[in-house]
């Protein structure tokens, strides 16, 4: 073992005396950098440490987004649900500066189990009776309509999907509210048929196509999808529009169950006006 | 020798920097934002042989990349400059009895536990004195003591740990 006192002879280039002085000159560099850039926010150096850092962060973040998506799913849809409720109880009393009535209630759910295949597609959610769920409340997702409850156990609930040959849905044309019946050909799980829309009327592609409400299931104004053909029928004035559903219906997952709640009062009223007209 | 040890120093640098910036700065304890710092342990482990001149910029330069990743100024640039600067006197100060041998690191493999344990004391606390005065110089003079010394429990600790743990051949 050789003992040498390294310390006490330093490769030191130019003495000690650079040693100094190169020590007060970063330290001064350093006092600089932290006054001007505490002076003015948007400096040079500034941008420059974001492109390095980020780099960093950017790879680290997506690591771990990856593996907080299972929760980042749940805050999406908790936060959208809480946006839907407002949208769609806004829009129904929108004289009132706040919501006094909730006229329509939302539930997050996922679909749990669907068919696409068959003509009368059907659908099980994984909530039920406990959390709120009745029969005839309508099932939407973010993009578009799913589909309608129709069984409700303890803990899930079975539904009927849009693609049905059993009924159709209530739909208007979004710009001039000229409304007609939407069905499903039974052919492609994309495409559904909105007829009933009198042919003097002008229908463009591309036009939207929303949810009347007139139904009493689904929420009124709710997106479907869009014009793609429009057909002028021989036999009577009406028009056959085929409409692209804005939901890809085969790979739906999280819906939002949403209850009408004046819905029987309505029934009620409409059930005497039937009556009346059928004594006369 | 030389490029290796040059290259292993690199490689170093940025485990320990990444370690750093994505673990450790993200313990942060209680609400006075405690965190320990383990980037130290690059400075404390720098060759003896090393001059100083290049020390004292090796210090700066990481000093001020750490800063870049969490935004605070050249605070860290200011405080691992300081630390550079004083490790000579510091290694002067603790130098062992039968003096420092040639080829060696400033480890606890070479000049044992106790040795390193009082080294890295002294240079971990004046890093997070230094630091905490400039981050918490217009706040308070408790508040700058109070995470001067739990900060620097919680560097020592982890410091320490690490080097331990992780630091097993010799050169």
């Amino acid at each position: 073992m050789i003992n040498i006192r390294f310390l006490l002879k330093i490769k030191c280039c130019s003495g000690r005396f650079f040693l100094h002085l190169l020590f007060f000159i970063l330290l001064f560099v350093g006092f600089a950098f932290t006054i001007k850039r505490q002076a003015n926010w948007n400096g040079v150096f500034l941008t420059t440490s974001n492109n390095l850092s980020s780099f960093v962060y950017t790879l680290y973040s997506k690591i771990g987004e990856y593996l907080a998506l299972k929760q980042d799913n749940d805050t999406l849809l908790n936060s959208y649900r809480k946006l839907l409720f407002f949208l769609l109880n806004e829009k129904t009393n929108c004289h009132y500066t706040e919501i006094k009535d909730t006229i329509f209630e939302v539930i997050p759910g996922h679909i749990i189990q669907k068919t696409i295949s068959l003509q009368n597609n059907f659908f099980t959610i994984d909530k039920g009776k406990k959390q709120g769920v009745q029969p005839e409340d309508a099932v939407v997702s973010a993009n578009g309509i799913v589909g309608v409850i129709t069984n409700v156990s303890e803990n899930f609930a079975t539904g009927i999907l849009i693609l049905n040959r059993l009924n159709g849905v209530s739909a208007k044309l979004k710009k001039n509210n000229y409304f007609g019946s939407l069905t499903w050909n039974g052919k492609n799980y994309l495409f559904m048929t909105l007829s009933e829309i009198p042919n003097h009327i002008k229908v463009n592609i591309g036009d939207t196509v929303v949810t009347s409400g007139y139904d009493l299931l689904f929420p009124p104004n709710y997106p479907i999808g869009t014009v793609i053909s429009v057909k002028k029928n021989s036999q009577d004035n009406f028009f056959t529009i085929k409409v692209k559903l804005f939901e890809d219906l085969k790979q739906t997952d999280n819906v939002f169950i949403v209850k009408y709640n004046n819905k029987t009062e309505i029934r009620n009223l409409q059930k005497r006006i039937k009556k009346i007209l059928s004594i006369d | 020798m030389e490029l290796r040890l040059a290259w292993k120093y690199f490689l170093y640098f940025i485990t320990l920097l990444l370690l750093q910036v994505l673990v450790f700065d993200n313990m942060v304890v209680s609400k006075y934002l405690f965190y320990p710092n383990v980037f130290v342990l690059f400075i404390l482990l720098l060759p003896f042989e090393l001059d100083l001149n290049i020390m004292l910029i090796v210090g700066f330069i990481s000093g001020l990349i750490y800063d870049i990743f969490i935004h605070s100024l050249a605070f860290n640039a200011i405080s691992f400059t300081v630390i550079a600067y004083l490790r000579y006197y510091i290694l002067k100060l603790i130098i062992p009895r039968e003096g420092y041998i040639a080829n060696t690191l400033p480890s606890y493999i070479y000049y044992g536990f106790n040795w390193f344990f009082l080294y890295s004391l002294i240079i971990v606390f004046v890093y997070e004195l230094i630091f905490n005065f400039l981050v918490y110089f217009k706040v308070s003079f408790n508040r700058i003591l109070l995470n001067s010394i739990v900060d620097f429990l919680l560097s020592f600790f982890f410091v320490m740990v690490l080097h331990l743990t992780f630091y097993k051949n010799k050169l």
